[in-house]
């Protein structure tokens, strides 16, 4: 039957702590969900070197169980656990390495053959450590602002927003920009000694 | 510490926040010479906010000694930039 007029799209959320991201449906369905009988989620992290870590398929829709996809089609959306994704079968590691993702959502009603079903890629920066290890830098500022102090604000002012232009980056698909802020940002942090959060 | 309770306190300094922004605006549009000073105290905290907003203490990310840090902080800046 083929699906008729279905526009897809989603949202990814990653956990602040890099053990869970969520996604939230923001398809152009049309009434057509209900023929979805296959629903899978794949994850590609993109490393530096150019090599891409591919985690095993994680389907929305087992069987006749739909919990998953309905949870995904609903407002508060599905969450999808580390602990619940393998690597080649295996457990990855125990949070979200920060970096280039790329979740892909491929929907089918049964009628596609396998590799040309409808798909939607939402590139996506993971920079959860990143980002607690930003929200660590303040408790080196004091009051009052000396000379030294008023370079650190600055500086964790300046991360701030290199962090937010890195997320920038990888939403609108800049893989090389996003990585040479990202290279800053750690700099960065080795520069101020700021530890790992987790 | 409840998260509502976290939540409050930081909308509070948010809203000090918001109010010393205005007053950096005005400043710097009469091109008083205390402006950048300001804007350099207006930074501040909101860097201590960015650690602060959106914070799930359920997490534990931050310890209890280093949220009561955050607040002091904030609090010192709140009370020498009378608005």
């Amino acid at each position: 039957m083929a699906y008729a007029d279905f526009t897809p799209d989603f949202r990814v959320i990653e956990a602040q702590d890099a053990t869970s991201f969520k996604i939230n449906d923001e398809s152009e369905w049309n009434g057509e969900s209900g023929i979805t009988t296959i629903c899978i989620v794949r994850i590609f992290h993109y490393l530096a070197d150019g090599t891409i870590n591919q985690f095993d398929d994680y389907p929305l829709i087992v069987g006749a169980d739909k919990t998953k996809f309905n949870e995904y089609l609903d407002i508060d959306g599905h969450i999808i656990e580390l602990s619940d994704l393998t690597i080649g079968g295996a457990a990855p590691a125990e949070r979200f390495v920060d970096g280039y993702y790329v979740i892909r959502i491929v929907y089918s009603d049964g009628t596609y053959a396998v590799g040309s079903e409808p798909y939607y890629d939402n590139v996506q920066a993971f920079l959860a450590k990143a980002r607690c290890k930003a929200r660590k830098m303040p408790a080196l500022l004091t009051w009052p602002l000396t000379r030294e102090m008023y370079e650190l604000n600055r500086n964790i002012f300046l991360l701030r927003m290199f962090l937010d232009a890195a997320e920038d980056q990888a939403d609108l698909g800049k893989e090389v920009q996003f990585r040479d802020t990202i290279e800053l940002i750690n700099l960065m942090f080795s520069a101020y000694s700021i530890d790992e959060c987790f | 510490m409840t998260q509502t309770i976290f939540d409050n306190i930081v909308l509070g300094i948010a809203n000090y926040e918001g109010n010393l922004a205005h007053v950096c605006v005005q400043m710097t549009r009469q091109n008083d010479p205390d402006a950048s000073r300001r804007a350099e105290e207006l930074m501040m905290l909101q860097n201590v906010l960015f650690g602060l907003r959106h914070y799930d203490i359920s997490s534990e990310i931050f310890t209890d000694a280093e949220i009561s840090y955050y607040f002091e902080l904030a609090t010192q800046v709140i009370q020498s930039c009378p608005l």
